[in-house]
């Protein structure tokens, strides 16, 4: 086993840009609450760093998540997330807005965004990982620890449950 | 609910061009365009990388936290020997005392057993149960302590008692958890009564109960497997005391684990396998930042 490339500085930080914005969204799509996602990510990103010799980059990778996933849960069962870092950046944050939208596309927009979070939790977190992070039916699996068949079941009621809050629009 | 294969198959990118193509004619795909397409550009929040990079380092300046040393191990063959001899005592020590038949599964192990009624059981490591030889034909009914999979063949009512509650069922499958901090029932199959004190809950298949900590039945996610995942040697947690977990994980590699110095007050989601040591022990420490140190058959766990 090669335990020795995420203890390397260079190697760690690639692995660390690389990962970072998907296990922020991944964090963020339980929880709305960017500043709580981001403590959680940090938190989990000095785990992996503090236990560098134990895995290699594949298995951080799965390590990384299902820290990151414990902790959240952790914190939103004892709701006491602490801030022990302030950060003082205004940049750290990118909000993507598409600013050649038209009137009906931002209204359509606005609309999708309220039904999306009217979703179950469940559903919710299943759509968004597909559909933002692009993930397969398979890997959205893995990272859950749930089947495929457990995936789709919850695909399917997310895209039920959006069509019926969308027909209305159109 | 509406067949949606295909559209499953569409976001999933699995579709053929020709497939595509004549998947695009249809009222599903004018329906759920938008939707998809707008979705991927959702205003979900990103962070600049390189902002967050440098925040991360500051962190990991302030931290003066010394790192405990870890111990590594490689004892899985002194535990897989152990294992064998537990089963080879196991396998002799079944007990036969006047009427009553006990089966069980010992320290790391799963066993199956064809019943009298021609039901099956398949016990979980650390697991008995206890019933009549003579009468159970008759009379199908069974003590469990520890956790079992059954399937059971149609007839007469068939009783499951355990110390927390009794489950009731005609002909289905479905597994039963009774361990001193657990209670949890699954149905896979046809109909499940499950009844604690005076409280009674039909379950039918993929539903599930557990009992709280303030002693009643609430109902559980769908169980989302046909079977148990603990049937092909994983043990799986969602949002379950830690305590549970270390419980687990002792029956099933067969060692003691000490968590004195550690705050096992915590919920845990995630798993192990059954079979590998090594990467099960990481598997529950690693994601709580818990180290561990392995000691004879004893592992000692510290912050």
């Amino acid at each position: 086993m090669n335990f020795t490339d995420l203890c390397d500085e260079k190697q760690f930080d690639m692995f660390y840009k690389q990962e970072v914005n998907h296990v922020f969204r991944f964090i963020l799509i339980k929880n709305k609450n960017k500043d709580e996602a981001f403590e959680i990510v940090q938190e989990a990103f000095i785990k992996i760093w503090e236990n560098c010799n134990k895995f290699n980059l594949q298995k951080a990778k799965s390590y990384l998540f299902s820290i990151a996933g414990n902790l959240f849960l952790n914190v939103k069962k004892h709701e006491k997330v602490v801030r022990n870092y302030e950060n003082n950046s205004t940049n750290l944050y990118i909000d993507t807005e598409t600013p050649e939208d038209t009137l009906r596309q931002k209204e359509f927009k606005h609309k999708l965004e309220k039904a999306i979070a009217n979703l179950t939790d469940a559903s919710r977190e299943v759509f968004l990982l597909n559909r933002i992070e692009g993930k397969k039916y398979k890997e959205i699996a893995e990272l859950l620890g749930i089947s495929v068949k457990a995936v789709e079941k919850r695909m399917s009621k997310a895209l039920l449950a959006l069509r019926a809050q969308i027909e209305e629009f159109n | 609910m509406k067949d949606f294969k295909n559209i499953l198959k569409w976001l999933n990118d699995e579709m053929t061009n020709d497939e595509l193509a004549s998947f695009r004619e249809t009222d599903d795909y004018q329906l759920y365009k938008n939707i998809v397409e707008e979705a991927k550009d959702i205003n979900l929040t990103s962070i600049n990388e390189d902002v967050a990079l440098q925040d991360f380092k500051a962190r990991i300046a302030n931290r003066t936290k010394k790192k405990a040393k870890v111990i590594s191990f490689n004892r899985s063959l002194a535990f897989k020997i152990a294992a064998s001899f537990t089963l080879l005592i196991g396998i002799t020590y079944f007990l036969f005392n006047f009427n009553q038949e006990t089966l069980k599964a010992d320290f790391a192990e799963n066993k199956s057993f064809v019943l009298p009624d021609e039901s099956t059981v398949t016990l979980n490591a650390v697991s008995k149960i206890t019933f009549s030889k003579t009468s159970f034909k008759k009379n199908r009914q069974l003590k469990l302590d520890g956790e079992a999979y059954f399937s059971v063949k149609k007839g007469s009512t068939f009783n499951v008692k355990t110390e927390q509650g009794n489950i009731a069922v005609l002909g289905t499958k479905f597994n039963v958890k009774s361990r001193e901090n657990s209670f949890k029932v699954f149905c896979y199959e046809g109909r499940v009564a499950v009844s604690h004190n005076n409280t009674k809950v039909i379950l039918t298949k993929g539903e599930g109960v557990k009992l709280t900590k303030n002693n009643t039945l609430i109902k559980l996610r769908n169980p989302e497997t046909s079977v148990p995942l603990w049937l092909n040697n994983e043990s799986y947690f969602m949002e379950e005391p830690y305590t549970e977990v270390l419980a687990e994980f002792e029956r099933q590699f067969h060692v003691k684990i000490i968590s004195k110095s550690i705050n096992t007050n915590v919920l845990f989601t995630g798993g192990f396998n059954n079979k590998d040591l090594d990467s099960a022990i990481k598997s529950i420490t690693l994601p709580l930042n818990i180290n561990y140190r392995i000691k004879d058959n004893e592992i000692i766990l510290s912050k």
